[in-house]
């Protein structure tokens, strides 16, 4: 029996094949097909049976991480979508609240809303504050929009009225009518997708969801015949936003669910791979061909954000706290490469600084080389302070934990300018994301704004509430197959001052909501506000906005287990090579060696190259590298002056 | 470390990490306030300076704030005895300050009983007392009608708070626990600015950093100059007018002579409106901000921001005028003569740049204030909204729909919070159709904002401009759309606004109305593609009637397509 992760990039999809029984991993890559990603999955599965003796019928569980809603997006490519909105309210997805991202710039351009003006139609109903009809939605109202709906040619649809996430009602009815009137058309709620205050997030995010369900459909359904086809009858999850997994049923309904899909099996790998090494802080850089994705784990938990987005749209659902640095750090470097050979004077753009210093004189190309490395690193450097420090947390308490093919290459750097002490580097690095997936449970999330104020007295409005949320969620999971026994439900609330706007999340203790529970949050949002903040007001009144429910459907996962003990035998180079290291080390001799001839308990001084398919880990002078008995390898880090 | 030994790759970190520990302040500012004007529509901004007040480090916020902030700083530094621990708070605008509501915290920042550098905070408070709920009369006589003025002095010393400032300012203005708590969440701001900034010394060194950061500035400098040497040397002027002073009916005039001279720039104001009665005259502080914003859209925008990009512009400003008024003359209303001092300079900049001219801006901000009283606890509550409009078509592009002008960037106030915080209605918030000037590139479109006042009764004041004088297009482009301000009564009667109109009486049923401005358009608009021209009636954004009469292009509606012979033909008859 095999569990099967398989993550699709865009140049290679990942395959991680876990034998049940044994523990043994079966790793391996084929190349992505953009086209039709579906075809690459059955190369992977012919693959495995045919080298690997795996037969499709022995793969328990197949999970599966997708870029096609995050492409669809990207490339502008989604679905024709209908957004149907209340009276006066059309062009809030338009407006995108007047803002824009970057000052001085008289030729900037704000990204075209998913669904284009035409295209976005009013209906006549409201909702107050309080969540009361003070214009009630009528029959005849939700049947005239149904039928605007139904003559539109639409693929998707999308419906976001203002206050839905106190009264869902009518946006429910409007749903209802719009399906009657077009069967099969889909049609997604803002009070199911985002069920949060902010009219344009919420309608943005809604949006997005409805623009990208025709393609997740269609993915869905490919894969599922697919799978048919091969004799596989394991059923398909999708690895979500949030690290969790969900069904195909699910993905067809909150497809905006997927944008981080792959990011996410990166992180839960990370995570997963650190813990069972005993190592509960770390700051995972998954570094492929075009992009960087930063986390940060502790105590081995994913941390999950509300607020993302996704090419200059909010991304208002639970999401894996993954900071990407796209072309940014690649397109500096094109900057500064370009003036070096062109000059400053002629490129056009603002020279970077490296060619600013350099004033005509051509520099060395060990120097420009270097220099190019260098400003990268700075960025890169820049985007993990975003995820870490900007967010109150220390990088030096914290493990760098390079993945994909070039994070290994520049952790070194990093960590002696963040001065971290220790990097990780797990084992197959290249393939973590695919290895994460069989790290995680199946997970759905709930939430709902109601704004109450913790207390006592309050015990019972606040244990109310709750309860919705987790008999919504075991009535899910158990339609999921799941036994009680199987299900385990998280509660946290979104608090704030009261008279602020941005909440903090604060993680409620498992048991009944008692009067002493109740009474005990503002005391937790004190804490919580003075970590993040540096201070803390306890005679204001607090206020809870947000509360929210995560359920977990507990599968069996992969087991990271310690290597079998070999008999120990030193590390032997397979070679030499010249390489530059920078400031005062300049050029050094180091030995190269290969990763599957280290075992537990090697020690190496840098400088010095580890290769493995797929990845490069360089230790820098004064570094030294040894290795767990679960194969990963540490590297303890001298720190250098910065300059 | 010599100037000459810098090396690029710290030159490029110091620069960002400055720029994201400021960003990092603003954050805080944000999440910690609590009025809407804070933390939903982020009218406020912080930055980093060196111990003389030079500016080191800004990120992208309020363009207005930018050389405000600076100034101040500087005369913080300059004329303070400062001790570890000390925040220094002002919004004087005789004294550094921009308008009363603007109120400024600055942290000075101490290494080894050393002044390195100054943390600074501007955040526009909700209210700050004065004739007018939310401080934004449009009539006051002088600067004591527009609230209280707190000079430059210490809310903290050696890290003690001085809690008369605070009782003073509370007794002062109508809705104390807001704004108290919005300063703390500068202080917030200031205090996170400091931690960075020891950081960066940690790990550069004192000197070293400070080496670095004067190089930094030297850069950007170079930088602004080399783009304003790429214009040809020469003097070009243009003006702008405002509506009124919000006393008189007489139009305001700004004019500017913008003399470029191998990559120095002199803005001469003289030909301006004398000071005026009403609260439309500008600070120093101000002007500085809006010269230095005006100059800025003419050069690369990712110059790193800081001191040097001020340096090559030169400020003449004629004593007794609206950009260089007499104390007390009042002011508080001056962001409307920032916007149009900045579109000013960008039209005389046009007569410099050939085919390649910006359409005016709409170049203001249309705003109302409310005030009243809760339904349930009876407790008075203020409510301030701003809004922004189209900005002008280029050579490039059309211009930006539903923006926030050339000296702002805001987040509007969400219809959910407005709603769930006041007794208010927001019952329409939408385009404008054929409200951006027609041209080759359209100019942007301008917006409609209704809101009911849903109990009891209070006070209205209107601060918006643009209503008299449209923005206007270049090179054949067509102006945008003026603003109009209504209050259509529950009576059923509609009260047309001036533009400027204070303490009104409102009652409850009663709907403010507010139409923004677009924005003039670029070249001829029977020269543009009919397929965009196509694009926008389907969208609605351009009527069939425009369509034909001012870009030539027939729609055939039915068929969603261009009737191109008929377009042709019409394009021809109106050459």
């Amino acid at each position: 029996m095999y569990y099967l992760g398989v993550d699709t990039g865009g140049t290679f999809t990942d395959f991680v094949a876990l034998n049940a029984k044994t523990g043994e991993l079966i790793t391996f890559k084929v190349p992505s097909v953009p086209s039709d990603p579906a075809q690459a999955v059955r190369n992977g599965v012919v693959r495995l049976k045919e080298r690997h003796g795996v037969d499709p019928r022995q793969i328990a569980r197949f999970i599966y991480g997708t870029t096609v809603a995050t492409n669809a997006i990207l490339e502008s490519k989604g679905a024709r979508t209908a957004l149907v909105a209340t009276k006066g309210t059309r062009d809030v997805l338009e407006i995108q609240r007047m803002w824009r991202s970057r000052l001085f710039d008289l030729n900037l351009q704000k990204p075209k809303p998913l669904v284009p003006r035409r295209d976005r139609h009013e209906v006549d109903e409201r909702m107050d504050a309080r969540g009361r009809p003070i214009v009630p939605l009528t029959d005849a109202e939700a049947e005239r929009v149904a039928e605007w709906v139904a003559e539109g040619d639409y693929e998707a649809v999308a419906v976001s009225c203002l206050f839905s996430f106190l009264a869902p009602e009518h946006e429910q009815r409007i749903k209802k009518a719009i399906e009657a009137r077009a069967p099969g058309l889909p049609v997604c709620i803002s009070s199911n997708i985002s069920p949060e205050f902010r009219e344009y997030e919420r309608t943005a995010t809604t949006a997005m969801n409805a623009y990208v369900m025709p393609k997740i459909h269609q993915m869905a359904k490919r894969l599922e015949e697919l799978l048919g086809e091969l004799g596989c009858d394991s059923g398909l999850r999708i690895i979500q936003s949030n690290g969790g997994l969900m069904n195909t049923e699910t993905t067809r309904r909150f497809p905006v669910n997927t944008l981080l899909s792959g990011p996410a099996g990166g992180v839960v790998g990370a995570a997963g791979v650190a813990k069972a090494a005993g190592i509960d802080k770390i700051i995972a850089m998954d570094m492929g061909g075009t992009s960087l994705d930063i986390s940060l784990v502790e105590d081995g938990q994913v941390t999950l954000s509300s607020e993302g987005q996704l090419a200059g749209f909010p991304v208002k659902v639970p999401q894996v706290n993954v900071h990407t640095i796209g072309a940014g750090g690649g397109s500096l470097a094109r900057v500064v490469l370009g003036a070096l050979k062109v000059g400053p004077e002629s490129a056009g753009a603002v020279p970077g600084p490296v060619c600013y210093r350099r004033g005509g004189t051509e520099p060395a190309s060990t120097d420009a080389a270097w220099a190019i490395v260098q400003v990268q690193v700075a960025n890169m450097v820049t985007g993990i302070r975003e995820v870490s420090v900007a967010k109150g947390h220390d990088p030096r308490e914290f493990a760098l934990l390079p993945f994909g093919g070039a994070g290994c290459l520049y952790a070194g750097l990093i960590a002696e300018d963040l001065k971290m002490r220790r990097i990780f580097v797990p084992v197959e690095p290249s393939v973590l994301s695919a290895f994460g997936m069989l790290l995680t449970d199946v997970k759905y999330a709930r939430s709902l704004t109601r704004l109450v104020e913790p207390s006592e007295k309050t015990a019972k409005a606040i244990a109310a509430v709750f309860d919705g949320l987790e008999k919504d969620l075991n009535a899910a999971l158990k339609k999921e197959g799941f036994k009680p026994a199987e299900i385990r439900v998280e509660r946290s609330c979104d608090m704030r001052y009261k008279g602020q706007a941005y909440e903090l999340n604060v993680k409620l203790p498992p048991g009944k909501m008692t009067p002493k529970l109740a009474g005990s949050l503002a005391a937790r949002f004190h804490k919580r506000h003075h970590d993040a903040y540096g201070q803390s007001s306890p005679d204001e009144a607090v206020e809870i906005v947000n509360f929210r429910a995560t359920g977990m459907g507990l599968v069996k996962k992969a087991q990271i287990k310690p290597l079998k003990a070999a008999k120990k035998t030193p590390a032997k180079a397979k070679g030499e090579r010249k390489c530059y290291f920078g400031g005062k080390a300049g050029w050094k001799r180091c030995k190269v060696y290969e990763r599957s001839g280290l075992q537990p308990g090697v020690k190496l001084a840098g400088p010095f190259i580890v290769e493995e398919p797929g990845a490069t880990i360089v230790g820098f002078p004064g570094h030294t590298l040894t290795m767990d008995k679960f194969g990963n390898l540490l590297i303890a880090v001298l720190a250098r002056r910065a300059n | 470390m010599r100037r000459s030994n810098i090396d690029p790759v710290s030159l490029e970190v110091v620069g960002n990490y400055l720029v994201s520990a400021v960003r990092e302040m603003c954050t805080t500012l944000r999440r910690a306030a609590y009025s809407t004007i804070l933390r939903e529509s982020l009218d406020c901004s912080t930055a980093l300076f060196d111990a003389k007040g030079q500016l080191i480090g800004q990120a992208d916020h309020v363009p207005s704030h930018q050389g405000s902030l600076s100034l101040a700083a500087r005369q913080v530094a300059s004329t303070f005895d400062l001790d570890p621990g000390d925040v220094v708070i002002m919004n004087h605008p005789y004294q550094g300050g921009t308008h009363h509501p603007d109120i400024m915290i600055f942290k000075p920042i101490f290494h080894k009983k050393k002044c390195v550098a100054i943390a600074g905070a501007l955040g526009h408070q909700i209210d700050v007392g004065g004739r007018s709920p939310g401080s934004v009369s449009t009539d006051a006589r002088d600067v004591f009608e527009e609230g209280i003025m707190i000079p430059p002095m210490k809310l903290y010393r050696r890290g003690k708070i001085v809690p008369e400032i605070f009782q003073i300012i509370e007794s002062n203005i109508r809705v104390p626990y807001k704004t108290l708590g919005d300063i703390r969440a500068e202080v917030a701001a200031v205090n996170v600015g400091e931690r960075r900034y020891l950081e960066l010394i940690e790990k550069y060194g004192a000197e070293d950093l400070k080496a670095i950061i004067d190089a930094n500035i030297d850069r950007s400098e170079a930088l602004m100059r080399a783009d304003l040497k790429k214009l040809p040397n020469g003097s070009y002027s243009a003006e702008g007018f405002l509506d009124d002073d919000g006393i008189g009916d007489e139009p305001v005039r700004i004019h500017v002579t913008v003399t470029l001279k191998d990559g120095d720039v002199t803005v001469d104001f003289t030909g301006t409106s004398k000071q005026i009665k009403g609260p439309f005259n500008c600070a120093l502080s101000s002007v500085h901000s809006a010269v230095f914003c005006g100059v800025r859209y003419m050069t690369n925008p990712a110059i790193l921001q800081n001191e040097g990009c001020y340096r090559p512009i030169k400020l003449v400003l004629p004593e007794g005028t609206v950009v260089k008024p007499i104390a007390p003359a009042p002011l508080s209303g001056r962001f409307q003569t920032l916007e149009r001092i900045a579109d000013t300079i960008i039209l005389a900049f046009n007569k410099a740049r050939g085919d390649d001219q910006v359409g005016s801006c709409h170049a203001c901000i249309n705003s109302f204030a409310l005030n009243g009283r809760e339904p349930d606890t009876d407790q008075p509550w203020v409510a301030y909204e701003i809004f922004g409009g189209g900005w002008g078509g280029t050579r490039q592009v059309d211009g930006l729909d539903a923006t926030y002008g050339l000296m702002g960037n805001c987040f509007d106030t969400p219809i959910e919070a407005v709603e769930l915080e006041y007794p208010l209605r927001v019952e329409n918030y939408a385009l404008v159709p054929d409200s951006g000037g027609a041209g080759f590139n359209r100019g942007g479109m301008g917006i409609q904002r209704d809101t009911r006042y849903l109990y009891g009764e209070g006070y209205c004041t209107n601060r918006s401009e643009v209503s008299k004088f449209p923005p206007k297009g270049v090179l054949g482009g067509k102006p945008g759309a003026a603003s109009i301000q209504e209050i259509k009564r529950a009576t059923g009667k509609v009260d047309r606004l001036k533009s400027k109109a204070t303490n009104l009486s409102i009652f409850e049923g009663d709907v403010v109305c507010l139409t923004t401005p677009g924005a003039g358009g670029y070249g001829n608009p029977a020269k543009r593609d009919p397929k965009r021209v196509l694009e926008d009636v389907l969208d609605g954004k351009v009527s069939d009637k425009a369509a034909r009469e001012i870009y030539g292009v027939v729609v055939d509606a039915a068929r969603k397509s261009v009737d191109q012979a008929a377009t042709e033909a019409l394009r021809a008859r109106m050459q």
